[in-house]
């Protein structure tokens, strides 16, 4: 049986929208994440992936669902235990900037997390041990964030995150905000802090690219739901959701391609998410969308033969296929 | 003039700061209206003060000397009344975030409309209706309607839009995008690069990004900048399929590609861009190239070949070599 640490079922946050009702950010969500391995999270911006990701980590209380992590239902835990269970998870946002007391020098940055959770022990050696191990020099040490660049600010932002061993870290667009070159050191750093550590990775982005290369799963998500989720070599190989495939012709390639056409899907933005109707949500954007498309909502289904999931009428259709 | 006259020609632009900090270090670049070129680099090599330069636009305390000349018109060095009139009538400037060139209380048809009244002799109503033609034109639906919303109503994307036909309203000569499709999906940033590509072509078009991805949806040639300098340029194709300079070809191979994964990590360049100020002896990406030699100690100047493309490197990945 394969181990998923984390396994979240139904989840549902709604959040109120000024004189509009609600907004449901996140519309029954289901996900597992295998130990030691990358779940990718993908979509457009406001499509859920963050607050996802603050459920996830009990940073936020769905409306409804749940979310186990090793075995314990997060959101049923009593104020203590949840204390405990918030030492093994922990986040890395995109903008290390915003997520670093701009008053902290590095060094108190890192140590912070373990004198809050009485870590015990040498927490000076334990800092520089952790500055070693994201590479950052230990000259750095005294410096404050505004005296960084924005890699080693991210570096610094992952040392805490990893200085009391967490289970699970949800990178949240972790090198968005970086030049790709930085953003490929940062990158091959997450992958080798789970070689050694054995991390568990919700990783958040709208790099398709970056995702290959680093996730073993992807779950692509649209107006709070996943409408497509599977091994990320199938998935990358042979989408089957046309959002899948928009996202994939979407996404720039680092060499001169044929420029014209220009992908064709691409027409169209996101609409709000307050604006869910009946139907296919994808429908307004859909190049194959039919009359069923637009009076029958698809469930998210596995698809045979495949350890795939989508929610299209047609995900097994050539047509799709050929799309 | 014994050369022949180039659209946008700029030669030796230098900018400094007070301190003697020289941040733009003699860029030499040319444009032939209706081309795109992307000046393309890691933050902080310069991309963003070499076009303010040509618009006239450098921060306080920045100062640029020698020459950009667009269409017999000199832009570099102009007081600020002239400076006015160019940026008016001939160059146009998308930035990274449309939030900080449009007034947050005043409806975006208004925005497009008091610009139109500079350029134009239109009537009031007449730059009314042409602004609601010119967010048409740039793609955004529902245009009437949307005339009338505040910027923060819409969304990036149509933001972005906005700030394009705006740009575009004086018929510029000269477009300048800085990175402007950076914070956007991208499925958004494919729809606005090719509302771009469409309504550049008969200006020259400077595409400022980081992203090589990018540069290759949208240029005709590239310029890859390092440290203050252009140490690369050529046609697209040349330059993205077997570039010539190490920098180039180590940035190149950092971006990761959604078709052909790489197994292992990432390849990265390693060490830094040099640091504001830092003064590195003889070609400024010596520390970080696994070719440089002791010729290296002599900086090399940006030269010519026979692709269309020129090098400033003693020894330049050969033409027929796979730089992998
Ligand atoms: N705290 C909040 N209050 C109100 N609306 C929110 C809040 N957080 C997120 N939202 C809304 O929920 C939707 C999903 O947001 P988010 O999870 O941040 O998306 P993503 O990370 O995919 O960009 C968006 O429409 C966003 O505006
Ligand atoms: N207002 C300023 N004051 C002092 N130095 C500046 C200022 N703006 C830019 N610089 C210097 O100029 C360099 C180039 O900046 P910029 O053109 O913005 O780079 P890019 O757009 O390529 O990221 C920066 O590394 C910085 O050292
Ligand atoms: S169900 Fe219909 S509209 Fe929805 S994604 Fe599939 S084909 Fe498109
Ligand atoms: S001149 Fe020398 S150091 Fe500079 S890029 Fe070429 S080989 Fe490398
Ligand atoms: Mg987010
Ligand atoms: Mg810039």
């Amino acid at each position: 049986m394969t181990d998923h640490l984390v396994v979240a079922e139904g989840l549902v946050k709604h959040y109120p929208v000024r004189g509009r009702g609600t907004l449901a950010a996140v519309d029954g969500v289901d996900l597992r994440v295998e130990r030691g391995t990358t779940l990718a999270l993908v979509g457009e911006s406001g499509c859920g992936k963050s607050t996802t990701g603050r459920l996830l980590l009990a940073l936020e209380r769905p409306d409804a669902g749940r979310v186990t992590v090793a075995g314990q239902e997060v959101h049923a835990l009593g104020r203590r235990d949840l204390r405990a269970l918030r030492r093994t998870m922990q986040p890395v946002f995109q903008d290390p900037y915003d997520a670093l007391n701009a008053r902290m020098t590095v060094e108190r940055i890192v140590a912070e997390p373990l004198r809050v959770h009485h870590a015990g022990g040498d927490v000076p050696a334990r800092v520089r041990e952790l500055l070693a191990t994201v590479s950052l020099d230990p000259a750095l040490a005294s410096r404050y964030p505004h005296e960084l660049s924005g890699g080693q600010r991210q570096r610094v932002a992952i040392a805490r995150a990893i200085a009391l061993d967490p289970a699970f870290v949800v990178c949240d667009e972790p090198v968005s905000a970086l030049d790709v070159s930085v953003q490929a050191q940062v990158v091959n750093l997450l992958r080798r802090l789970q070689d050694e550590r054995g991390i568990t990775y919700l990783f958040i982005s709208h790099d398709l690219a970056l995702v290959r290369h680093l996730a073993q799963r992807v779950a692509v998500m649209y107006l709070g739901r996943i409408v497509e989720e599977g091994p990320a070599g199938e998935l990358f190989a042979d989408p089957r959701h046309p959002y899948t495939r928009l996202l994939l012709a979407a996404a720039p390639r680092p060499r001169v391609r044929d420029r014209d056409p220009a992908p064709v899907a691409v027409a169209g933005e996101t609409p709000g998410a307050l604006s869910r109707g009946r139907g296919c949500a994808f429908a307004p954007r859909c190049p194959l969308a039919t009359g069923l498309c637009r009076t029958d909502d698809p469930p998210l289904r596995a698809l045979p033969g495949t350890e795939r999931k989508a929610a299209c009428h047609y995900a097994e259709s050539s047509r799709a296929g050929a799309a | 003039m014994t050369e022949p006259a180039t659209f946008l020609r700029i030669r030796d632009l230098r900018i400094g700061f007070g301190s003697g900090h020289e941040a733009v270090r003699g860029v030499d670049l040319s444009a032939e209206r209706g081309e795109t070129v992307a000046l393309v680099g890691e933050s902080g090599c310069g991309k963003s003060l070499t076009a303010l330069a040509l618009l006239g636009l450098l921060p306080p305390g920045a100062s640029a000397t020698g020459s950009a000349v667009l269409d017999g018109t000199e832009l570099v060095g102009r007081d600020e009344r002239a400076l006015r009139r160019i940026r008016g009538a001939r160059a146009g400037m998308v930035f990274q975030d449309p939030m900080s060139s449009l007034n947050p209380t005043t409806p975006v048809g208004a925005q497009i409309a008091e610009v139109l009244a500079i350029h134009t002799r239109m009537s009031r109503s007449a730059r009314r209706r042409r602004a609601v033609e010119l967010m048409e034109s740039v793609g955004i639906p529902d245009a009437a309607a949307r005339a009338r919303q505040m910027p923060h109503q819409l969304s990036g994307g149509m933001r972005q839009r906005v700030m394009i036909s705006i740009a575009l309203a004086g018929r510029p000569d000269l477009l300048i995008a800085d990175e402007p499709t950076t914070a956007l999906d991208v499925t958004v940033q494919a729809q606005v690069l090719a509302l771009l590509r469409e309504r550049a072509r008969d200006t020259v078009l400077l595409f400022i990004t980081h992203d090589m991805g990018v540069v290759a949806e949208i240029a005709d040639r590239v310029a890859v900048m390092y440290a203050g300098r252009i140490v690369e340029t050529g046609p697209v194709r040349a330059v993205l399929d077997a570039p010539r300079h190490p920098y180039t070809a180590a940035l190149l191979r950092s971006v990761p590609d959604p078709d052909r994964p790489v197994a292992g990590e990432l390849p990265t360049i390693p060490g830094q861009v040099p640091a504001a100020g830092e003064r590195i002896e003889g070609c400024p990406f010596r520390p970080r190239c696994a070719r440089a030699t002791d010729r290296c100690l002599t900086p090399p100047d940006l030269t010519p070949d026979e692709t269309g493309g020129s090098v400033a490197c003693w020894h330049p990945h050969e033409l027929t070599e796979a730089a992998s």
